[in-house]
């Protein structure tokens, strides 16, 4: 299965204006800075129990991820939202298992398409 | 997230925004959607705002004050929903429409967004394609609202000035919905601009409200247009408004009428307007009397209502003796206080005399009456009076002769005292004229002959009425002095027992032996009593000089005899009737049972409980009271055994052919049936034939009275006939 849905992208693509700056680049630079930022800080919640972080931090990635069809990291996060918002950090914890290699594939999947357009 | 690009505009509006481009604030945390909602709005001719969080949001939004808003729901700071609440608080956002961004199938969050004032919501993902034409629409919308609102705010701001209001009644709900300054004009709450139409109906002024709602009801039942003016009945203290009400149906495809449509206008100040002309026009300055103008028409009313009721009335004519001698010596302001004092004293007058003058039957009668009267100021010291419903002459004459004396009494004009006379001519409808001018001319003329005679005085037109009312006038003068100077008399008619045969008592019957005229009849002068007023002192000395002789026979040892008296419903009504009979037992010491208040049933015409009342309060003082000519009163027979009286006295009338009319046997025997079944004796008079007094002791009558046995008798003739009668019944004369 493809780490990105293509759909997503060409949706994205879709969107661009022209003459404007590249909005899929734009976008991709965005979340490849803020995704690991993001996933660093739900864990840092997750150690000290600070739940209401787990579940804002997760429900803004799910929302960026989602667009840019990264569809099985997108839902892990939709997951820890719905876990942080439940107070089941049990179960936050064990979607913990696995995010930081999640979030890595996203990386590569993206860093990769950015060498394809380049 | 961290903000990766500063997104935070730092210019007004007017550098950053277009004049003509509609503006968007877009709000999320994520960047991404930030990104990517961006273009498609901007292509399709928005301006775009963003903003992060919440609290950035309405800083943007005052900021900028944006045509629209589309605000993500969950963000860190802030989030979207307490941000549209803070937005909807403030006076731009009120109407500003919100596009609220949710998470898919988050039905609470679709609630929450719509309670705290979203004007949409959409759910996420958004489809960044769709989302311009989802603004467009909203934009239109928006616009159409804004116009709906400003042509709302400009009829309102129109209603205001033209002071008019509309409303549309519901007929099958019963509801109604009204405008701004319906409300305004009715004290209502400005935020709830519906209600029943009775909620309305209720403040209609308390006169005419009934009035009001029959017409409203007609209207929608007839399906007729109506134009209505009342005041409204203003509970917030300040002044009461005229308005004019106007209604036209609104038909169903059947004809039916499913609504009614209407204007109510504020004509307050019109209708101020209206009086004060009217006051201008028909209202003397000087004194506020009714002018010359109003009088005409007054006048030509009494004239149609007198034709129509076939009644007399009086106009007269009267002006101030000597006058112009108060104004030339004591200036004109002098000469206006003293004709103000004059108004003063001829509306009392009239006011005073109605009220003694006239028939006292129905006590609304006098209020009707002097609401017929007029006095009016027509120039320079004349005034005219119309009495507007009278029964005679003398009425005019009586009331002359107050203005007469009323306006005599001295007067105090700048602290000096000033004394004048009036000179008054009458006519009278319809024997002096039955138009105003022949009625105004005869009056005028009727004044000349009485200046010609001496002033300060009345004269009629018509020297036959002048006679008539005088000597009727001079009649009523004369009983009053009888009356204050013992110039009455009582006479006797004895009472007999059935059974016994034995004299046990007396019906006192006034005499009055005129020093000229000879003997007049009661059914002369107690009329005339009545009418005057004067029944009230004759009713008091007749009740003194019937108790002072149940005290005498009883100190002579002739024996304790019972005094009937008859009463008059005028005493009850205008007098103080107990306290005259409590009067006339505390002067002597006598068993107060002796004393018979007869009265007729008429008086519990008009207030069965007040009737109730007073009797019980008469029986406490120990009285006896009796029911005179019972038979041919209106009475009902439900109420008699709720009187606490004691005896019943059948109408003469049935007596009289007792012998010979099955019928007349029939009622009497009914009527003493009926009698001592509630435990009352029973009296019957002007017993005349030894059959009709065969009869009555065959029908177990207890006591009669009649020419039978005795004629009503003096003092002596009585004293006389007792001792000689002390046995069987005999017949006398």
């Amino acid at each position: 299965m493809n780490i990105l849905d293509q759909s997503a992208l060409d949706n994205i693509r879709a969107l661009q204006r022209p003459g404007s700056p590249d909005l899929l680049g734009r976008i991709v630079e965005l979340f490849l800075t803020d995704a690991p930022l993001g996933v660093a800080k739900v864990q840092t919640a997750i150690a000290a129990a600070d739940l209401e972080t787990v579940s804002i931090t997760a429900h803004s990635l799910k929302s960026s991820a989602s667009y840019l069809g990264a569809t099985a990291f997108s839902q892990r996060m939709a997951g820890l939202e719905r876990a942080a918002r439940d107070e089941d950090l049990a179960a936050c914890q064990q979607l913990n298992q696995g995010l930081e290699s999640d979030c890595q594939d996203v990386v590569d999947a993206l860093l990769q398409l950015k060498d394809k357009a380049a | 997230m961290k903000t990766t690009q500063d997104t935070t505009p730092q210019t007004t509006r007017s550098e950053v925004v277009s004049q003509t481009k509609p503006v968007i604030l877009l709000v999320d945390d994520d960047h991404v959607s930030l990104m990517m909602a961006e273009g498609p709005l901007m292509d399709a001719g928005f301006q775009v705002i963003q903003a992060t969080d919440g609290l950035q949001a309405i800083e943007q939004f005052q900021k900028y004050s944006p045509d629209l808003i589309i605000m993500d729901a969950v963000m860190p700071n802030m989030d979207g929903f307490e941000a549209i609440s803070e937005i909807r608080k403030t006076a731009l956002g009120v109407h500003v429409p919100i596009l609220m961004i949710t998470g898919l199938d988050d039905l609470e969050s679709i609630t929450r967004a719509y309670e705290e004032g979203a004007t949409d919501f959409l759910a996420k993902p958004v489809n960044f394609f769709i989302l311009p034409y989802r603004m467009q629409y909203m934009l239109r919308s928006k616009e159409t609202a804004d116009e709906l609102r400003s042509s709302q705010a400009r009829l309102d701001n129109a209603q205001r000035i033209a002071r008019l209001g509309h409303w549309e009644w519901d007929i099958a709900s019963n509801t109604a919905n009204w405008s701004l300054e319906v409300a305004r004009m009715f004290g209502f709450d400005k935020r709830l601009l519906r209600g029943s139409m009775d909620s309305l109906f209720e403040k209609v002024d308390a006169q005419k409200r009934q009035a009001v709602r029959l017409d409203a009801e007609h209207a929608v039942q007839s399906a007729k247009s109506i134009s209505l003016e009342f005041n409204i009945d203003d509970n917030r203290g300040s002044d009461v408004l005229s308005v004019r009400f106007e209604a036209e149906p609104k038909l169903d495809h059947e004809g039916n009428c499913t609504h009614m449509l209407g204007t109510i206008q504020d004509i307050t100040e019109s209708a101020n307007a209206r009086k004060e002309i009217h006051n201008l026009a028909y209202n003397d300055i000087v004194t506020g009397l009714p002018n010359r103008a109003q009088l005409r028409e007054n006048l030509s009313n009494a004239l149609k209502l007198a034709e129509r009721q076939d009644v007399q009335f009086a106009l007269l004519f009267l002006d101030l003796d000597h006058f112009k001698k108060v104004n030339d010596t004591l200036g004109h302001d002098a000469g206006d206080d003293l004709l103000m004092q004059v108004s003063r004293r001829l509306s009392s007058v009239l006011r005073d005399s109605d009220i003694l003058s006239r028939p006292v039957d129905a006590p609304e009668y006098a209020e009707q009456a002097f609401n017929k009267d007029t006095v009016a100021r027509i120039g320079g010291d004349e005034f005219v009076v119309l009495l507007g419903d009278i029964q005679a002459p003398e009425d005019a004459a009586r009331v002359a002769q107050r203005i007469a004396d009323s306006v005599s009494e001295p007067y105090n004009i700048a602290d000096v005292e000033v004394a004048i006379t009036t000179t008054i001519g009458i006519s009278v409808y319809p024997s002096d004229g039955r138009d105003s001018e022949t009625l105004m001319k005869h009056a005028d003329v009727a004044m000349y002959h009485a200046k010609e005679n001496g002033r300060n005085g009345f004269q009629f037109y018509s020297r036959a009425i002048h006679e008539q009312a005088l000597s009727r006038f001079s009649m009523e003068r004369e009983l009053k002095l009888a009356i204050e100077e013992n110039g009455l008399s009582l006479l006797y008619q004895p009472k007999l027992d059935m059974k016994t045969g034995l004299t046990v008592g007396v019906e006192a019957l006034t005499r009055w032996n005129h020093p000229e005229r000879g003997e007049i009849s009661p059914n002369d002068f107690i009329p005339m009593a009545e009418e005057t007023g004067l029944i009230l002192p004759l009713g008091r000395w007749v009740l003194n000089e019937a108790t002072r002789q149940i005290q005498k026979w009883k100190e002579k040892g002739l024996g304790e005899f019972s005094v009937a008296v008859n009463c008059s419903p005028i005493q009850f009504t205008r007098g103080n009737m107990i306290g005259d009979i409590e009067g006339a037992l505390k002067q002597v010491d006598i068993d107060p049972s002796l004393l018979e208040i007869e009265l007729t049933e008429n008086l519990f015409l008009h207030n069965i409980e007040n009737g109730i009342q007073l009797l019980d309060n008469m029986k406490q003082l120990g009285v006896q009271i009796a029911i005179d000519d019972f038979g041919t009163g209106v009475s009902s027979l439900s109420y008699l055994k709720r009187l606490p009286v004691d005896m019943l006295k059948i109408d003469r009338t049935f007596v009289e052919d007792l012998h010979r009319d099955k019928g007349d046997q029939a009622i009497v025997s009914a009527i003493v049936t009926l009698g001592h079944n509630l435990g009352l004796s029973v009296v019957a008079e002007g017993v005349e034939k030894k059959e009709q007094y065969e009869i009555l002791q065959e029908l177990e009558c207890n006591e009669v009275q009649g020419y039978y046995f005795s004629y009503p008798l003096t003092v002596a003739q009585f004293e006389q006939w007792v001792l000689e009668q002390k046995g069987p019944i005999k017949q006398v004369g």
